[in-house]
């Protein structure tokens, strides 16, 4: 079953573009541009997500949090813009289930979406993510080579994850750092690569592997297939 | 305006402080002036009575009020005809004579007149008050039997001296209240004058600054506090001043943070689109990275923001310190990495720390990548930790090339580069150590720092503990 989100955004350019991401990455997706909207839409088509801004025009996005927290635990993701909004919703404690600040990255925003979705259906069988032999369960933090487990440290699973999850994809090490450690870390791109060496080792060690992690030579890493 | 009504005040209150002195203080002379005729008239009253009374008493012992009356009249002087008459009596002449001011009256114990030395009152009650006159009583074998009254023959006489004296001292105390009223109006033009010019040049200064004019600096005559006042107006100014260029530079560098990664990705975009730059994945991918770093910075911008503002709030929590040093895990690599000794002191009794982590990391980290960005490869880099009385104490301590003392006071600054020809990449954009300061603030703390070229930099900085 795909999943319906809905997005309030006023600004037609970055909801545009979101709702595009959103829908290539297979969610159905419904628009609202202000509180009123979102709050109407809301009780409309009971989505399974709702990707909230908290500068809505008419009715903003604290109220309209509020007001649907009243009601039901539909999850929610905030978009902020400002750090001390964000200072405001961890005190409040508001019951939004995620943040992300603006700007951001739509590849983050889905995979944040991913992971409150898992989280909200408990009972669903957890998506395992895989590619050719390898797979990884975000829920308990397992990676397997064929049959062969692998003991990954939290940092080296959420590389590999981030790397899984997009094939092919070349992420450079700030990108990397960026996603992992959250953007404090800037200046500790080269921690990367102990990162990617040790992680490259444990997969040596497992097991004979038809995935690796490919240097790209002045840019960063991706996982592809093959040796 | 300010200025004259102030001098208004000041003179106005100069002057009824003067007029209620002198009349204060004529009214109490004048109470006094009473009061001391008064006293005055009393006791000359007694001292008649004292010498009349033993004369009525030993009268009355031998013969009773019988009589008295002509006893009296007879020995007032200038009554010769009397005189004689008390002789017939037997009665001695007395070696004294009632004086014709003077007034004697004997009363019976009925409060009935039975001698009157002007023969006006006999056989009847006194038609005025006998209470404010001197008075004795007559005793017969110790018993009362009469009460002498001495009317004071100084009462009109004096009243009038009295009269002439008030009246005088009253003339003078409005002489006097003029003078003073005109004395305190003069000083108070003077002291007001004193007082409105340094604080209208005070004014005119401020609405200069108010205007933009923030080097208006000013020089207040006078007494101490406008000195101070004036003092304490130059360094409000100053501080004005220096803000204002903190905001241009911030504004100035600011663009140019800007201008190089906008360059960069309009350059490499305009690339793509003639089709000199493949528009692959490791193209974009670099872009990308310029991406992130813009980002970064706007991120930084808003920590700033809320540092300057004084608006962050602490997301508090106590966590065990092993959890702090595991996020540092990425300063670890990266010191060992550039061959930097990186070692961490924990005071034993620290096992938990409460603050907000992701902020106390960031400071952590600030001040560590600072530290590493400053020192040679063999060099060290010392992070501990210690409780001091009531509070925390982080200090960061490298054997870089330290930090020359003029730059010192300025380390704390945004955007803040002791070599301005460090690569920006390298130096970071100078805000790390600002909002490393702010966040330690935020927490009850402090941030200072210690150092001396060639032997190495220290940052300290405190948590107050809740």
């Amino acid at each position: 079953m795909e999943s319906v989100i809905l997005l309030a955004e006023d600004e037609k350019k970055l909801r545009d573009m979101t709702a595009q991401h959103l829908k290539q990455e297979g969610y159905k997706v419904a628009l609202a541009a202000d509180g009123l909207e979102a709050l109407h839409l809301w009780q409309e088509i009971k989505p399974d997500l709702l990707v909230l801004d908290l500068m809505l025009p008419n009715l903003s996005g604290w109220e309209v949090l509020k007001r649907i927290r009243q009601k039901h635990d539909t999850p929610v993701i905030v978009l902020t813009a400002r750090a001390d909004e964000i200072d405001k919703l961890l005190g409040l404690e508001l019951g939004a289930d995620d943040y992300i600040t603006k700007p951001f990255s739509t590849r983050e925003l889905s995979a944040r979406i991913k992971a409150v979705l898992r989280r909200s259906r408990p009972n669903e069988q957890s998506s395992l993510i895989s590619f050719y032999n390898l797979s990884l369960d975000p829920e308990r933090m397992e990676v397997f080579i064929g049959e062969a487990a692998l003991q990954l440290t939290a940092t080296e699973f959420r590389i590999l994850m981030l790397l899984a999850e997009n094939p092919g994809q070349v992420f450079s090490r700030l990108h990397i750092l960026e996603r992992v450690f959250g953007d404090m870390y800037e200046g500790y791109e080269r921690t990367i690569d102990t990162h990617i060496s040790n992680i490259r080792h444990k997969i040596e060690a497992a097991a004979i592997s038809q995935v690796s992690i490919k240097t790209v030579y002045g840019i960063g890493y991706k996982l592809t297939a093959g040796e | 305006m300010v200025k004259s009504e102030l001098a208004q005040k000041i003179t106005a209150t100069l002057i009824l402080i003067s007029v209620l002195l002198v009349i204060v203080v004529t009214s109490f002379m004048l109470l006094i002036t009473r009061q001391q005729f008064a006293d005055y008239i009393h006791r000359y009253d007694q001292a008649i009575l004292n010498q009349w009374l033993p004369i009525i008493n030993e009268y009355y012992e031998q013969n009773g009020p019988e009589g008295l009356q002509e006893y009296l009249e007879s020995n007032t002087a200038g009554n010769s005809i009397n005189v004689g008459m008390g002789k017939r009596r037997g009665q001695p002449a007395l070696a004294m004579r009632i004086k014709q001011v003077q007034r004697l009256i004997v009363t019976d114990m009925q409060g009935m007149v039975v001698a009157d030395s002007r023969g006006l009152l006999i056989g009847k009650t006194p038609d005025f008050d006998l209470s404010d006159a001197s008075s004795g009583a007559i005793l017969t074998d110790g018993l009362q039997v009469g009460t002498l009254y001495v009317i004071s023959p100084l009462g009109s006489g004096l009243a009038s001296l009295e009269n002439d004296y008030i009246s005088k001292l009253t003339a003078s105390a409005v002489l006097l209240a003029l003078f003073a009223a005109l004395s305190a109006l003069l000083l108070g033009l003077i002291l007001g004058k004193r007082v409105s010019a340094p604080l209208g040049e005070l004014s005119t200064a401020i609405h200069q600054v108010a205007k933009g004019k923030l080097d208006k600096r000013i020089d207040l005559q006078g007494d101490q506090e406008f000195i101070q006042l004036g003092h304490d107006f130059n360094l409000m100014a100053q501080s004005l001043e220096e803000a204002d260029e903190r905001r241009r530079r911030l504004t100035a560098d600011l663009s140019h943070e800007l201008r190089t990664p906008l360059t960069f990705l309009r350059g490499q975009l305009e690339g793509m689109q003639a089709g000199n730059i493949p528009a692959d994945n490791e193209n974009v991918t670099l872009l990308l990275d310029e991406v992130i770093r813009l980002t970064r910075l706007v991120k930084e911008l808003d920590n700033l923001a809320l540092v300057e503002n004084h608006a962050v709030s602490l997301n508090m929590t106590t966590f065990p310190v092993t959890e702090l040093l595991d996020r540092l895990t990425p300063v670890n690599i990266a010191m060992q990495d550039k061959g930097i000794e990186f070692t961490i002191e924990v005071g034993n009794d620290i096992q938990k720390i409460t603050a907000d982590l992701d902020r106390l990391l960031q400071i952590l980290l600030n001040l560590l990548t600072n530290a590493m960005q400053h020192v040679t490869s063999a060099g060290f880099v010392t992070l501990s930790i210690q409780r001091r009385k009531d509070h925390l104490q982080f200090a960061v301590a490298d054997n870089g090339s330290g930090i020359p003392a003029g730059d010192l006071p300025h380390v704390f600054e945004r955007f803040y580069r002791i070599d301005d020809s460090r690569s920006r990449r390298e130096g970071g954009m100078g805000l790390g150590l600002a909002i490393a300061k702010g966040y330690a603030e935020a927490h009850n703390g402090k941030m200072w720092v210690e150092s001396s070229v060639g032997s190495g930099t220290t940052f300290y900085f405190t948590l107050g503990c809740k």
